[in-house]
């Protein structure tokens, strides 16, 4: 094959797969719409955003409590592992040995691919029953909150991690020979060079937080409350669909897709906010 | 207030002068024929390999030292040795003995970040930190708490110390890193001015420049070399012949680099004494 025709063929191939990529994202986005256009069109999103009782079976749709579970136990872990996750990889970085910093690098790693369900099941086994015996019945808002920690904990370490080492080793010693501390070349230089990636991580683990489902549903007890304290039981946004569409019908499935419309609003939201975090140009 | 040569631009005088200037321990009327800054003796290895060893240099007040030499005998990593800045290489070991202004920068209660703030460095490549102009140079200002209502006299004091205000006084706080890279490097220059040291080290500061920038720089180095006590990293022996007032060569070709001659530099371009420097100086100009 001719060079020029291998080159077209290349081109080709390569915009097929983005078309087919793009084309899978829209049409989830539009089969959500069509499944949830029944509930819609019949109850109004009104209905959904009002009440703070569902119980489909009696007519209520109320699905306000659940967007606060879900708001609620997405910040509590986003507010944990936000500072947590920076924190490490500035010591990471700045103070750890090289050894030890390659092995906790690793350690993180792994824990970023360890599936969610092993989370959910050891805050079920030993996170649930500590809570319970402290303020009972354990499967709470704070037993949700803890395991999304742990959860997108990795995802913020490791993109602060690789924000932290962007900074030139130049300007590094540059901050040195300024007679910077060690603490002033982090919070003063490293940490504001790298906040926009920062930013940008903080949000990608928040949307990993909010889409959530296994963990969360197995520590957070699955009912529909509006939380008045950190030990009550919530549910969640996702927890909701996964719980009831093995059996809903008619209205019912439909309206579980407005649930899930509810979550991909909410995530597009936070990656397109994260995308124009990172796209700005550095400085200023 | 930062010095400068009388045929250099003046800054201005800042309004509360002398209650919070960085302590000086020498006075400007200093005796010349006592070196400001001496190096007796000094090696340097990283992980057990030596880079160079058995330098002893005299650096003196108002003249600027030129370091020339091959690349890889050590000029770069012997001006991390004054600053104490090749500290950042955890294998690092120095031997011999480096004074400033008297004291020994390894002596009892020497600590690095006062010695740093005493012995400024310019680097090879320009390196603003990522954030505005007035940033870069407040940072240095405020890590080292100095009363905040005369920061701005000072950045305009060091900006117009490193020929720059004028170029940049409206745009304080557009991004550094936006200038171009003369401009970058004269507020490098600035952003070591500012915490008022008493030497200033550097390393090849034009290397990363074009002609005319090289030009502005060299100009400023002469300007402000009645100040300060300045050891210059260069490549170019016409630059060194230019801008230094002694002159030493730093040789050491797969080998630990050691200082082969050293001398004024009228002595050193026209006789010089040591065969490699005359060789050196012969390929050179070549």
């Amino acid at each position: 094959m001719s060079r020029p025709l291998a080159d077209k063929w290349f081109r080709w191939g390569l915009l097929a797969s983005a078309a087919l990529s793009g084309a899978v994202v829209v049409l989830v986005v539009l089969f959500l719409l069509v499944a949830s256009w029944p509930a819609l069109a019949d109850l109004g999103p009104g209905r959904y955003l009002t009440d703070t009782r569902w119980y489909p079976s009696g007519g209520l749709w109320g699905m306000s409590a659940m967007i606060v579970g879900t708001l609620l136990s997405t910040l509590g872990a986003v507010l944990l592992a936000a500072p947590l996750g920076i924190l490490s990889a500035v010591f990471c970085h700045y103070y750890a040995p090289a050894r030890m910093a390659t092995l906790y690098r690793r350690l993180v790693e792994l824990l970023a691919g360890i599936p969610s369900v092993v989370y959910g099941l050891w805050g079920l086994v030993v996170l649930v029953p500590i809570i319970a015996r402290w303020h009972p019945p354990g499967t709470s808002l704070l037993a949700a909150i803890l395991v999304l920690t742990l959860m997108i904990l990795p995802t913020v370490a490791l993109v602060a991690d690789s924000a932290l080492g962007q900074l030139p080793g130049s300007q590094v010693a540059g901050a040195y020979a300024l007679g910077l501390s060690r603490a002033g070349v982090i919070w003063r230089i490293a940490v504001p060079a790298a906040r926009r990636a920062l930013a940008t991580g903080t949000l990608l683990a928040t949307a990993r937080a909010i889409g959530e489902t296994m963990a969360v549903l197995m520590v957070c007890g699955g009912v529909v409350n509006l939380p008045t304290s950190l030990f009550e039981p919530i549910r969640t946004l996702t927890a909701n669909i996964a719980l009831e569409m093995s059996y809903a019908e008619g209205l019912h499935r439909s309206s579980l897709f407005v649930t899930g419309l509810v979550l991909v609003l909410a995530v597009v939201t936070l990656v397109t906010v994260a995308d124009r975090l990172g796209e700005e140009p550095t400085g200023g | 207030m930062i010095r400068l040569d009388t045929t250099g631009p003046t800054p201005a005088e800042p309004p509360l002068e002398g209650a919070t200037a960085v302590p000086h321990s020498h006075s400007p009327d200093s005796d010349a024929t006592v070196p400001y800054v001496a190096l007796d003796r000094v090696g340097l290895s990283y992980d057990g390999t030596e880079v160079f060893r058995g330098v002893s240099l005299p650096l003196y007040r108002g003249a600027v030292t030129a370091l020339v030499g091959p690349s890889g005998s050590g000029k770069s990593s012997l001006l991390t040795c004054i600053n104490r800045l090749y500290e950042l290489h955890p294998g690092a070991r120095m031997s011999g003995t480096i004074t400033v202004g008297g004291e020994d920068i390894h002596g009892a209660g020497a600590d690095p970040v006062r010695l740093r703030r005493r012995v400024g460095m310019i680097f090879q490549k320009p390196n603003p930190f990522p954030m505005s102009i007035r940033r870069n140079l407040s940072l240095p200002l405020s890590e080292h708490r100095l009363p905040r209502a005369e920061w701005s006299a000072r950045i305009e004091e060091a900006l117009t110390a490193a020929a720059l205000w004028d170029e940049v006084k409206d745009r304080l706080d557009h991004p550094a890193q936006a200038l171009s890279g003369g401009q970058q490097q004269r507020l490098c220059i600035a952003r070591a001015l500012i915490l008022e040291p008493e030497v200033l080290l550097l390393d090849e500061p034009c290397s990363a420049l074009d002609p005319l920038a090289t030009e502005a720089i060299e100009q400023l180095v002469m300007g402000l070399k009645c100040c300060y006590t300045m050891l210059m990293v260069t490549h170019n022996l016409a630059q060194a012949r230019r801008v230094a007032d002694q002159v030493g060569v730093l040789w050491g070709q797969g080998q630990p680099g050691e200082l082969v001659e050293f001398g004024p530099t009228a002595q050193l371009f026209d006789d010089p004494q040591h065969p490699v420097t005359v060789a050196f100086m012969q390929r050179e100009r070549a």
